[in-house]
């Protein structure tokens, strides 16, 4: 039944473009996508394997400038500045993971916190190489020519198309690595992480594994951003990014495909709705924060899901 | 029991001279015995004996002080838990020490994780070998959770399973391990009688499948029923040791229970 869930969800964000015709939305919509993709891969070491990330958005951040620099500085085309940009933002989380996944609860938080931070201040101080305020100037991917076709990354649709393609794939990996031994090597470390170790599972590695491959999403997230916007600011990397997209998790419902789309479309598209400023989000952020965590502590699809096991087998 | 033929055999598991100590508390001190496989070993004694540290220190939770720990003739002391795990040794826990959220099934698929080795890669892209190994995978847990009668719970969250059934699906995920030797850790603690009783038929039911127990446990009319030698320990030493009998005759273990003095 969630297959069916998971097709018909996939095919509105096919025929999407065909309703709407508005760049605008458009735009939005492709916004979300790259949200959609952080979202989930932070579900990977939030909502599986347990471990509160306050710095998911440093990954995207460091993904976002490689991927710019490479193309804007040392004039790498568009696909290989992503695949060495997802590489170098791979070798980051697993560098810095190490030694980090050592520390538990409340301190992991805030070392993910401080990472976000000091990610945020050298790209901002390294200015010869990034750019200080914004890096400018990250071409489009190029036009290509396939079976007579012309795919030209300019067009909104195209580009939203692209993206969807990542966000389908994030998607479908991440449930198949869920499904199974690894997935429940991550859930056990969950759940109790002396009793896995016990168990005989290596939760150093795994949780190194979870934080790798999440990151590693991210930073794709990060490469396709970049070309997207064109320019990119130091902010993406840092606290707000990163607090939102857990907000977006907890909302939306870890471990469920639903809340991984439900949590960024509803936090992305609500304040637009109630045209409120910039200033009021963070107010809008909370307040909502707060009505979910107490009326619905395992969010939006976790409470539909409770509802009946009807309604939950609906439910991916 | 025929534990005079089984001695001529080396022992499965062979600790000497353990000490453990936290800052100056010694918790274990000089303590030394050994296990012969395929027996039932019983490990008694007062609250504060020491016994759980004997645990600790054979799964690799808490660092020795002093000694050695030599399980299937190699030093096991040193090693991380999932290292000692992955050898042949695990532990059940002490209160119903379970993964809550996760369902019955998956649960004891769990503890096959060190007997399994699909990667990340083979999960995403479900590999031929992937899908063998899941469904083999599945026939195990079918066959643990017949053997622990939790068979008709298989799709329900831990959590939601009575006490008696957590200490049953704990014990069924840590065989799931393919263990050689398994610690239980006051199997029958909170049980009612026939519970307990269900509880000791499974115990024979794992030492029937080649696994040797080493058992904590309070309840002395169990422990008297299952085990086939039992150590007692009292401040962290050596009180006694030999088959339940004798053990129980044994003026120094009644004193050390009843408190009676020595004239």
């Amino acid at each position: 039944m969630r297959i069916l869930t998971c097709l018909f969800l996939g095919l509105v964000a096919f025929l999407l473009p065909l309703v709407i015709r508005s760049n605008y939305w458009l735009y939005m919509f492709t916004l979300v996508g790259i949200y959609i993709i952080l979202v989930a891969s932070l579900d990977l070491i939030y909502g599986y394997t347990g471990m509160v990330s306050l710095g998911h958005g440093a990954f995207f951040g460091i993904g976002a400038y490689a991927c710019g620099i490479l193309q804007t500085k040392l004039g790498f085309p568009f696909l290989p500045a992503l695949i060495l940009g997802t590489l170098f933002t791979c070798s980051v989380a697993a560098v810095l993971g190490w030694p980090m996944l050592r520390i538990k609860g409340p301190y992991f938080a805030l070392g993910t916190l401080a990472l976000g931070l000091m990610v945020t201040i050298v790209i901002h101080n390294w200015d010869s190489l990034t750019g200080g305020v914004s890096l400018s100037g990250i071409p489009l991917p190029p036009v290509i020519q396939f079976l007579g076709y012309t795919i030209d990354f300019s067009s909104k649709q195209i580009y939203y198309y692209f993206v969807l393609l990542f966000v389908f794939s994030t998607l479908f990996f991440i449930k198949q690595i869920t499904h199974s031994r690894p997935g429940r090597a991550f859930q056990s470390i969950r759940e109790n992480a002396d009793l896995a170790e016990a168990l005989g599972v290596d939760i150093l590695r795994y949780k190194l594994i979870a934080y790798v491959m999440a990151s590693t999403i991210a930073g794709v997230a990060g490469g396709l951003y970049a070309s997207y916007m064109g320019s990119i600011e130091p902010e993406i990397a840092g606290g707000h990014m990163s607090f939102y997209l857990l907000v977006m998790i907890v909302i939306g419902g870890a471990r469920t495909i639903t809340g991984e789309i439900v949590g960024p479309l509803l936090l992305w598209f609500v304040p637009e709705f109630l045209e409120a400023t910039q200033v009021y989000r963070p107010l809008f952020f909370g307040f909502i924060l707060l009505v979910v965590i107490i009326f619905m502590p395992m969010g939006i699809a976790g409470k539909l899901r409770s509802l009946h096991p009807r309604i939950s087998r609906w439910i991916p | 029991m025929d534990s005079l033929s089984l001695e001529n055999h080396a022992p499965l598991l062979r600790v000497e001279k353990l000490s453990v100590s936290f800052g100056r508390l010694l918790a274990v001190h000089d303590l030394g015995f050994q296990i012969q496989s395929g027996e039932i070993f019983g490990l008694i004694g007062p609250n504060g004996a020491g016994k759980t540290t004997v645990f600790n220190a054979i799964t690799g939770t808490v660092p020795l002080s002093e000694g050695k720990i030599r399980f299937a003739e190699t030093d096991i002391a040193g090693l991380t838990t999932h290292q000692i795990t992955a050898r042949g040794v695990v532990r059940a826990y002490q209160a119903a020490t379970i993964f809550p959220q996760i369902s019955v099934v998956e649960h004891v698929m769990t503890g096959l994780h060190c007997r399994t080795s699909t990667s990340v890669w083979g999960a995403f892209l479900h590999t031929p070998f992937t899908r063998k190994e899941e469904v083999q995978s599945q026939k195990k847990v079918k066959e643990l959770l017949e053997i622990s009668n939790l068979a008709d719970f298989r799709e329900q969250p831990a959590s939601s399973l009575t006490w008696a059934q957590q200490k049953r699906l704990m014990l069924a995920t840590a065989l799931a391990t393919n263990p050689k030797l398994i610690l239980l850790d006051e199997p029958v603690a909170g049980m009612n009688a026939s519970e307990i009783q269900e509880m000791i038929e499974l115990i024979a039911t794992v030492r029937k499948k080649g696994v040797t127990v080493f058992i904590i446990e309070h309840n002395m009319k169990v422990m008297m029923k299952v085990c086939d030698r039992i150590l007692v320990m009292n401040y962290g030493q050596k009180l006694s040791e030999g088959i339940p009998e004798e053990v129980a005759r044994d003026p120094k273990v009644i004193e050390a229970y009843l408190g009676y003095k020595h004239n």
